[in-house]
């Protein structure tokens, strides 16, 4: 399913009352539910396709769903735009970008995704302190994933 | 034009030149003449010096020219060229326009440079070419709206590069995904997106494509490449002239994505499975976190990598597919 569908999803039912919807769309569905300020999103694909890698939409990792740190944070939280491999540096050898504690600027790159060799370099959308780095190097994240918190 | 630049353009013709002569003509010491030219080896030139005769490099030098590359373009292309820059040397292309990214004159903006001291593919490899001796091209463009889904950007490249190489009658390449330029198991060319964007609204990509054109056999040493490669040239005898093969790259990268402009995939996927080289192979894909080994399927509607593992089929977004296992 499209992921932008997905989103447009997400977004209707943060803005609505209701606290789960599920769509069928041929052979691929979504349920999206809301459990105590946190969405979650489910997306199952045609049958055929059992596992997903470096694109956990159809199997949503664990940490996401167990992700405490999203519903009572007090900060920004800066979430993944695109589906993709999180890395947190420009080269496996290079520093990271960010470290916690360090201060960014709206603008700064603070990390890649990275899908199909489209290096996307995802900019701090918030200036303050990176307090929480939610996302390993090389982990796969879904769209809307919360990967740093800026306090 | 700097001293380097001038000696380089001396050597151009391939034969013998003394210090004295190079010197003489650039106002410079024997020494000095003696500098350069080692310096010119660091950039990956192989450059001969015999004793009592001088130097020469080792094959025929065909620099690019404005001009000329111009006068190739496809005239319907042309128009849509904004910016045109030609590097003798820079860091990287796709870094000079990732520079110039929120600057007027990043969309339509294409960077040429005939050697990069920097240039890079995924995840922060280098992209090794030495001077003069491939084509290292980047292209500014601004999708609004974003194309969908983005992968297309990244086939679309490899798809225009196989479209320049059928309108040289250059056959047997075959695309490895997500885009990398295969001949009979060696690189030939690759490609590398580079973008700042929400996922949603308009976006700005660097369409970065590296191609060799031709390597001198000594490449590997003097730049240390480290995979098996080859060449335009040693693929298509006579070679191609080098401004032409450029202008045509670019009218088609151009063409390309001027007509995707994110409206619907523009028959790309299709078009791409007939040049996938991999379908059907049985090999492994690097991940960030480990190795899968499997046999390729080929790609899906949205362009990610179907892959049969263990009987059964997983999708995959990111990673390098292995040559052979």
């Amino acid at each position: 399913m499209d992921i932008r569908k997905v989103k447009k999803l997400i977004e209707l039912l943060e803005e609505s009352k209701v606290s789960e919807i599920e769509i069928h769309e041929g052979e691929e569905s979504v349920r999206i539910s809301r459990h105590g300020g946190v969405t979650q999103t489910i997306m199952q694909g045609p049958g055929s396709i059992d596992h997903m890698h470096g694109h956990p939409a159809i199997t949503p990792s664990p940490s996401v769903i167990q992700q405490p740190a999203t519903a009572n944070e007090t900060g920004h939280i800066v979430k993944a735009p695109m589906v993709g491999s999180f890395y947190a540096s420009a080269s496996p050898e290079a520093a990271p970008f960010v470290e916690i504690g360090q201060t960014v600027e709206v603008g700064d790159v603070i990390c890649i995704i990275e899908a199909m060799k489209i290096m996307n370099q995802i900019e701090a959308d918030a200036s303050g302190v990176i307090s929480k780095i939610l996302a390993q190097n090389g982990d796969p994240v879904e769209y809307g994933q919360p990967l740093f918190v800026i306090t | 034009m700097n001293f380097k630049s001038k000696l380089l353009y001396l050597l151009a013709d391939g034969r013998f030149h003394s210090g004295e002569e190079l010197g003489a003509y650039l106002s410079i010491s024997r020494t000095a003449v003696w500098k350069r030219i080692k310096s010119l080896r660091q950039s990956g030139l192989v450059i001969y010096s015999v004793k009592g005769k001088g130097y020469r490099i080792t094959q025929t030098l065909e620099f690019l020219e404005r001009e000329k590359i111009f006068s190739y373009i496809d005239a319907d292309i042309n128009p849509l060229i904004r910016q045109f820059t030609l590097h003798t040397k820079v860091d990287s292309t796709n870094q000079y326009l990732l520079n110039m990214i929120e600057h007027h004159d990043f969309h339509g903006h294409v960077t040429l440079a005939e050697y990069q001291t920097e240039g890079r593919g995924r995840r922060g490899n280098a992209w090794k070419s030495p001077f003069a001796a491939g084509i290292n091209l980047s292209l500014g463009w601004h999708f609004d709206p974003a194309p969908e889904p983005l992968a297309l950007v990244s086939l679309g490249a490899g798809v225009a590069v196989m479209r320049t190489l059928g309108r040289f009658g250059i056959t047997g390449a075959g695309l490895k995904w997500p885009n990398d330029v295969i001949w009979q198991n060696r690189k030939l060319g690759g490609t590398l997106v580079e973008m700042r964007a929400e996922s949603a609204g308009p976006c700005k990509m660097v369409i970065g494509i590296g191609i060799n054109y031709s390597f001198p056999a000594e490449s590997n040493y003097s730049t240390g490449i480290d995979q098996p490669w080859v060449d335009i040239a040693t693929i298509q005898q006579p070679a191609v002239l080098r401004n032409k093969f450029t202008a045509i790259l670019i009218s088609e990268i151009l063409r390309l994505m001027n007509n995707y402009a994110g409206r619907d995939d523009c028959g790309i996927i299709d078009e791409w499975r007939r040049y996938d080289c991999m379908k059907g192979k049985f090999t492994k894909i690097v991940l960030p976190d480990r190795t899968v080994n499997g046999l390729i399927l080929g790609i899906d509607d949205n362009g990610d990598l179907l892959m049969s593992v263990n009987d059964r089929v997983e999708k995959f977004n990111s990673g390098e597919i292995s040559l052979r296992l």
